[in-house]
């Protein structure tokens, strides 16, 4: 068990505010906090890492105490046994692939684990090439690779596939999802993106504002009417009233344009960028085997 | 007198070298560079990644030997060494070193005074490194030790070069420093910037020529190198250093 209940204050763009985040995340799931940038996502993460320290709170792991500003308690990040995929971060550039991996192992590489790792990934004919000479995908599935020869209890990911297209995407998920059932991790996702936590997440925290607004299940989050045939979908406001149409939305639906007409009055709360979900009833459709 | 050609080259080839002083010039820098090398890196360290309020003080402390005229270094430091103060003779009572017009307080002094020379370069090459490289191998479970050598060090060579290149070339040049606390002791404090002043006192300019024409030529030679193996970075890390040395 994961006991999270922290608090600590930040700067955004908007000004200072508090995360505030109180919660119990069961071991062996994907749990994902979702919500905008600069909610402190990533702050909550550095914060599980020992990277950054909360103001006051605790945050236990599978009984053992990491932080706990009352008792004096902060465990360095050395000693925490978690594997952190950073947003920014990346390989060690002076190291071939091979050697990042091995860098990242405890005891070296005595047990060979080093190349199945690089297997796992598909990267294995790459070894000894230096990170440089990878693609950003490549990379990010590399860095994963490195996270998991430091054998952690707790997986930590900050947007692991906002950056990737689609294969490198689909590739990836397949790994975590992989792994994650293999070393029997607890896996923590920050996201802002709707598709990447329905793909992976079993339990979703939305924040706003530094604050835990809502949890459950991402299925009952984002599609609340899910089995009351209904259809639904999610998708990015690309462009509001196109064709001089005030009722109508261009909307980015995976990697497909859709043009969607809804009420004025819905459609003038929207900007562009937006992420959407929209349903429409499904009675009677019509539908052929292609 | 005026110089002709000839007085330039000839001395190289007629006179009568005495080495003495550019061995102890080469010897005093080649010292001071490996001793500020490893003191530089942990201060460098600490001052890349601690947020103590004490920073500024101790970054300060460092660069002071960039505006101060060498004199006021030698000046104070002759008065701490001198084994007739209280310091001086508890150095030479206990460690049994004799620190004024001696080899090791010429390169404990020239360890101060080239200080900034090796720091500046270790330290913005930390603070330019992406934060994720520290942060990631301290996550990984590597220690700060194991970081800094196997992780930090080997992605700021640039700078090291840079630090050890600029430290060892204004070792070479220091005069005001080594006059003060060494004096012209031959073999012992006389290295070639004194000896060249030495002979020019003594109108003795053939000798002050060879001098001067060899550091020059070495020094360049030295520079060259550097030049042409690492580019660009240390161009930028030395213009760098002087608009910080200006903006002081």
């Amino acid at each position: 068990m994961i006991v999270v209940d922290i608090r600590k204050r930040l700067e955004s763009a908007e000004g200072p505010f508090e995360l505030v985040v109180k919660c119990q995340l069961t071991p062996g799931r994907i749990i994902s906090f979702f919500g905008k940038s600069g909610v402190g996502k990533t702050s909550l993460l550095r914060m599980l890492a020992g990277l950054m320290n909360p103001d006051e709170g605790r945050i236990s792991v599978n009984g053992k105490l990491w932080f706990h500003s009352e008792k004096d308690i902060n465990i360095r990040p050395q000693d925490r046994r978690l594997g952190f995929v950073m947003q920014n971060g990346g390989l060690f550039p002076h190291l071939t692939l091979e050697e990042n991996i091995v860098f990242a192992q405890p005891y070296g590489n005595k047990d060979g684990k080093a190349e199945q790792l690089l297997e796992d990934v598909g990267l294995s004919m790459l070894r000894d090439e230096k990170p440089h000479r990878l693609s950003g995908g490549q990379t990010q599935l590399a860095v994963l690779a490195q996270t998991l020869a430091r054998k952690p209890e707790v997986l930590l990911l900050d947007e692991p596939l906002s950056a990737l297209d689609a294969t490198m995407r689909h590739q990836m998920q397949t790994y975590i999802l992989k792994t994650h059932n293999k070393e029997l991790l607890s896996t923590i996702l920050v996201s802002h993106d709707v598709r990447e936590v329905i793909k992976l997440a079993d339990e979703v925290f939305l924040i706003e504002q530094g604050k835990v607004i809502n949890h459950g299940s991402p299925k009952d989050l984002f599609f609340p009417n899910l089995g009351k045939d209904i259809y639904q979908m999610t998708g990015e406001v690309i462009e509001i009233a196109p064709y001089d149409q005030p009722n109508a939305l261009l909307v980015l639906v995976g990697d497909k344009l859709v043009k969607v007409t809804s009420t004025e009055s819905e459609v003038q709360k929207l900007s562009i960028g937006d992420l959407i979900a929209m349903s429409h009833q499904a009675y009677q459709p019509k539908i052929f085997k292609i | 007198m005026t110089l002709t050609p000839m007085m330039l080259i000839g001395p190289l080839i007629i006179y009568n070298m005495d080495w003495q002083p550019i061995i102890l010039t080469f010897k005093l820098a080649l010292v001071t560079t490996i001793i500020l090398f490893f003191l530089a890196i942990p201060i460098s360290y600490w001052l890349a990644y601690t947020r103590s309020k004490w920073k500024p003080v101790v970054e300060a402390l460092v660069s002071l030997p960039l505006v101060l005229p060498p004199t006021v270094l030698g000046f104070y430091l002759l008065l701490a060494f001198s084994p007739s103060g209280s310091f001086g003779q508890w150095i030479e009572s206990y460690i049994g070193l004799r620190l004024v017009f001696s080899f090791e307080g010429l390169v404990l002094a020239s360890i101060i005074y080239s200080l900034p020379f090796m720091v500046q370069p270790i330290h913005s090459g930390l603070t330019n490194l992406p934060k994720y490289l520290r942060e990631s191998a301290i996550v990984l479970g590597k220690s700060r030790l194991i970081t800094l050598v196997k992780i930090l060090l080997p992605n700021i060579k640039s700078s090291l070069l840079s630090g050890i290149v600029l430290a060892f070339a204004h070792t070479i040049g220091e005069f005001g420093v080594v006059l003060m606390i060494g004096g012209s002791i031959p073999g012992k404090t006389k290295v070639a910037s004194i000896a060249i002043y030495d002979e020019v006192e003594s109108l003795n300019y053939p000798a002050a020529n060879t001098y001067a024409l060899f550091l020059i030529i070495t020094t360049f030679l030295i520079l060259l190198l550097v030049y042409s193996l690492n580019g660009g970075y240390f161009r930028r890390s030395i213009i760098e250093i002087r608009k910080k040395d200006t903006s002081i």
